[in-house]
């Protein structure tokens, strides 16, 4: 049979190999950095890390659709049950949330393949495309469909947030590249949506891991603008951006978790002396914010310039995205002033001794934040080793533009916080799926002019079951009736079958 | 003339009418003689298909064998072909586990238990086998007769009373295919199904249509489809886990086969197709379907949440048959053995784990998980087939139903496969979130009832059981893996459903 030959379904070229080296990078330091940090249950952390690693394997290398899909749902598995361990309610949610994301995309796969295109690749129906943006929405937090991406992500333990955000949110940017070749105006409005969103939600944040889920999506915007421009240069963009935000994130939401260990909290206000108790997660954070800052010699710098660049031809929305960096800026400033810059101008402290550190992220955390932080000066230097990878054409940098224009982005920044005195808001509690859903039945409700009171904790544990449990067995009291009634059914239906006959000849 | 055939519907006949008189030996020898007779069965089943693969290979089988001796129009056939192969070779399988389980887990009137399980055995066996309507209601008959007493198996108020209600819906679904029989008989004058279906066209019009829609709300009532459900999540949930594995993941299949049967052979699925009858089917499957899994998201029992499941998937296969294209058909096909085994191995899975407890409410889940974690992994993996995760032949068998709406532009019908495996999702979880909160597990539970009798003095009546459920689950992540096998047997019986003038020029030519 057919069905093994493996170069039909596998396809081994420069640009699926480049993902999978990064993602095993990713993925390689985020294990490495959790050997310390996790206590219980580390053999099938690592035994699911590999099944995660064929996973995404499967996802990025194949041709076939039904592999593609099987990879895809392995993934959700692996990180489901990663998540397990530490609380079972989140790892339900996550399961519902992105099985509900993998049906809507398998019904979209079905839909191509039932419309001929048998193989992954490029796709040229745009509403085709957009049905693609939203079915793997759910997984790659498209706005809209984005909800569930900040209360999971930062209650999942650092280091699966860690590969949730560093690389399994890349895994639908990373087909969009495939399927999508021209201008998407869809995922263009999106990704700048996305990005402002994003980006003003995590300006408000204290808490640290919800700071960074925020930062994720605003994140995500630009990659998905670099695809959705459909020039060489956003692809490029894109593919650096994914690199850029992988490494950096999987950097920060690891180093949150070390600091959480080490600080007992997780909000930023608390977080002091950072240089003193943990400087190598101080140095990690400053090097990753400020890569996707954009900065020199980083490699957010290369793919802040070629999105821009692709954009280059549309001047709103060249505007728009200077607007949009200068977004990523702010939020990025913001951290750094509370994770450091205050202690310095904090007179009333007194110096006193260090207390004994709580935590050490031994010699994998930091040599897996190290080799991190030495990836993103290396491809930031180098960025040909990347982009000599898929494109042939010569590319002039105009190196100065862009640096100008970081000084510019960072001067207002530093003048708006100044203004703002900083940002301190309120600390609100960590989001909850349930609270959304919560909020949308109430609202729903409003609608209808009525009220129903909930008795949780009866049957099912959260509100989201509780009301589909009521829903259903609402339906289930309006067909279940006497048996007499029941039994009715059968001369109704049968009369109303022979006279449609007899109404038809 | 091939004896096999005939010996399939008679070994377990004889062995039913055999047990009380073996009984009168000696109890004990019961269980090897229900062994010994099973894997006679198995043996035969095997070597039909052994001696014939060259034409099974090729799409060619046909064997045939006439009840003494009679020629064709005159007297009874059994007939063999792909189709019923296929069906006939699935029940005896998945009835060789059910009952290897059942010498685990039955532990009272154990006599009757096997003399009723077996005319089930020979009256689905006869069902498929069959070339003659009239036989094939008989069989109809014997099954709705023989498995009510199963259902009411545990003597309680709420088992005869789901008996009740199973045996008058089984009866008036049997009286309208007898209605359609006679009907049928009166106007081509012959009972052999490959005469009527030569014959069918030649019949006027309103009769032929009279004919489809007693025959359709015969299925509609054996299937449980929407408005005639409301037995089969009572029956299924009263009688004890052997049997609601054998009618919710077996016997269903069999009348799956009769529909398609009666349907596209020996009546004329093109007339359906033609007045617009088949999307009248189609979504009527498809709401049947939804309701089912509405139904079992509010479901606390796990056993009536399990039925209304298969109200559900029966539903989906339905709607996928009855849109009469291959892909539909394939889809279908592997869908009905995914169905089989997942939730004939989630039946006996939860069978076993609730005789811990004292009854199967979810109360009773309370943390039923760590009684014993082998079951409970293999009910989390059959939930993730019912639900269509990788690499479990669900998800297979899911895709393939979903390409075969879609290739036939049905996306309604496609979005209520997704919505239903959404809701699957969320009344699984429930189940399984309950199962595997911590409790204190008091010692002396574990202890009590039928598992400490040993069958033989090394081999444990438990370990029967469990080896039992352990084989579904390698059995559901195999066949999964290697879905492709059934690629033969399935490619082999779609152009005889599609075109049913083979089967005709077989038995009419002969």
């Amino acid at each position: 049979m057919a069905v093994f030959n493996v170069s039909e379904i596998f396809l081994y070229n420069g640009f699926n190999m480049f993902f999978v080296l990064l993602g095993l990078v990713v993925t390689a330091a985020t294990s490495f950095a959790a050997y310390d940090y996790l206590k219980e249950n580390k053999f099938w952390y690592y035994i699911l890390n590999l099944f995660y690693i064929l996973g995404f394997f499967l996802v990025i290398t194949t041709r076939s659709w039904f592999v593609f899909i099987i990879g895809w749902e392995v993934v959700t598995v692996a990180t489901t049950f990663m998540i397990i361990w530490s609380d079972k309610d989140i790892a339900r949610q996550y399961f519902l949330v992105q099985f509900t994301g993998s049906s809507i995309l398998l019904y979209v796969i079905l839909l191509a393949v039932s419309m001929g295109y048998n193989t992954v690749g490029v796709i040229n129906e745009t509403w085709l495309q957009v049905l693609f943006v939203v079915g793997v929405g759910m997984k790659s937090g498209i706005l809209g469909l984005h909800f569930w991406l900040p209360p999971i992500h930062s209650k999942a333990p650092a280091p699966v947030s860690a590969v949730l955000s560093g690389w399994v949110v890349k895994l639908g940017f990373i087909t969009l590249l495939k399927i999508i070749t021209g201008t998407n105006q869809f995922l263009l409005i999106m990704g700048f949506l996305m990005i402002f969103y994003g980006g003003i939600k995590a300006l408000l944040q204290t808490d640290l891991k919800v700071l960074l889920a925020y930062s994720t999506i605003s994140q995500l915007g630009f990659i998905a603008i670099g695809i959705g421009s459909g020039s060489i240069y956003g692809t490029i963009g894109a593919v650096f951006h994914i690199t850029a935000h992988s490494l950096a994130k999987t950097n920060l939401f690891i180093n949150s978790g070390f600091l959480e260990k080490e600080y007992k909290t997780r909000t930023i206000y608390d977080i002091d002396k950072i240089w003193k108790r943990s400087p190598v997660s101080a140095l990690a954070i400053i090097v990753s914010l400020l890569s996707l800052m954009g900065t020199f010699f980083l490699t957010g710098y290369h793919s802040k310039y070629f999105i821009k660049y692709s954009l280059k031809s549309v001047i709103y929305l060249k505007l728009l995205f200077h607007g949009a960096s200068i977004v990523t800026v702010l939020y990025s400033l913001r951290l750094i002033w509370w994770l450091w810059i205050k202690n310095i101008f904090n007179k009333n402290k007194k110096e006193g001794e260090i207390k004994k550190r709580n935590f050490s992220p031994g010699e994998y955390g930091y040599s897996s934040i190290l080799f991190l932080i030495f990836a993103l000066f290396f491809t930031g230097i180098s960025p040909r080793y990347i982009y000599d990878e898929f494109f042939m054409e010569n590319i002039n940098f105009h190196f100065i533009d862009g640096i100008t224009n970081y000084f510019l982005y960072l001067l207002l920044a530093v003048l708006i916080l100044w203004k703002l005195n900083w940002i301190k808001t309120k600390e609100k509690s960590v989001p909850e799926l349930d609270d959304i859903f919560k909020k949308v039945n109430n609202f729903l409700y409003k609608i209808s002019g009525k009220f129903l009171e909930y008795d949780t904790g009866v049957f099912f544990e959260s509100y989201l079951y509780n009301s589909i449990y009521k829903i259903s067995q609402s339906i289930y009291n309006l067909i279940y009736t006497d048996f007499q009634l029941q039994l009715l059914w059968i001369p109704t239906l049968l009369m109303l079958l022979y006279m449609w006959i007899s109404f038809i000849t | 003339m091939n004896l096999n055939i005939l010996l399939l519907i008679l070994i377990p006949l004889f062995t039913a009418f055999m047990i009380p008189l073996i009984d009168l030996i000696h109890k004990s020898i019961r269980k090897y003689f229900v062994f010994i007779s099973i894997n006679i069965e198995a043996f035969v089943a095997i070597r039909i298909i052994i001696n014939n693969f060259d034409k099974i290979k090729s799409s060619n089988l046909f064997l045939d064998y006439h009840l003494g001796g009679w020629i064709t129009p005159y007297g009874i056939n059994l007939i063999m072909d792909p189709v019923a192969l296929f069906f006939s070779t699935l029940i005896t399988f998945s009835l060789y586990f059910i009952i290897v389980y059942s010498i685990g887990f039955i532990g009272h009137h154990e006599g009757k238990y096997y003399v009723l399980l077996f005319l089930i055995f020979a009256a689905m066996q006869g069902t498929i086998l069959t070339g003659d309507l009239f036989n094939m209601y008989v069989f109809i008959e014997l099954i709705a007769v023989t498995s009510s007493p199963l259902v009411a198996f545990k003597r309680d108020q709420n088992s005869t009373e789901a008996s009740i209600k199973y045996l008058i819906y089984s009866i008036i679904g049997g009286l309208f295919f007898f209605i359609g029989v006679i009907f049928i008989y009166f106007s081509v004058g012959s009972l052999n199904m490959a005469e009527v279906a030569a014959n069918f066209g030649n019949i006027g019009f309103r009769m032929q249509l009279f004919i489809i829609s007693t025959f359709l709300i015969s299925f509609l009532i054996k299937l449980g489809i929407f408005p005639f459900h409301f037995w089969l999540p009572k029956a299924h949930s009263a009688c004890p886990s052997s049997i609601s594995a054998l009618l919710s993941g077996v016997l269903l299949k069999v009348y799956l086969y009769t529909f398609i049967r009666i349907l596209w052979t020996v009546l004329d699925y093109k007339i359906i197709v033609d007045i617009g009858l088949d999307s009248f089917i189609i979504y009527l499957s498809l709401f049947s379907s939804l309701l089912g899994h509405i139904f079992a998201l509010q479901a606390d029992d796990i056993k009536r949440m399990l039925a209304f499941s298969t109200i559900g998937h029966i539903g989906m296969i339905t709607a996928a048959i009855a849109l009469n294209t291959e892909a539909g058909f394939y889809g279908a096909m592997l869908h009905i053995i995914a169905h089989l085994l997942m939730k004939s191995g989630l039946f006996l899975g939860v069978g076993y784990l609730i005789n811990y407890v004292s009854g199967h409410k979810i109360e009773d889940f309370t943390g039923i998980a760590y009684r014993h974690k082998g079951i409970f992994i293999s009910i989390i993996v059959f939930s993730f087939g019912m639900i269509g995760i990788p690499p479990i032949i669900g998800f297979m068998s899911k895709w393939y139903i979903l390409l075969g709406f879609l290739e036939s532009n049905s996306y309604l019908g496609a979005a209520l496969v997704i919505v239903g495996s959404l809701t699957a999702v969320i009344y699984y979880m429930r189940y399984i979130a309950r199962a595997v909160q911590k409790v204190k597990v008091e010692p002396g539970l574990k202890n009590r009832g039928i598992f400490n009798k040993p069958i033989i003095s090394t081999f444990y009546r438990e370990r029967t059981v469990t080896l039992v459920i352990y084989l579904f689950t390698l059995l559901v992540i195999v066949t999964g893996i290697g879905f492709k096998v059934f690629d033969m047997p399935i490619n082999a019986m779609i152009p005889e459903l599609i075109d049913s003038q083979k089967y005709i020029k077989h038995i009419i030519g002969l």
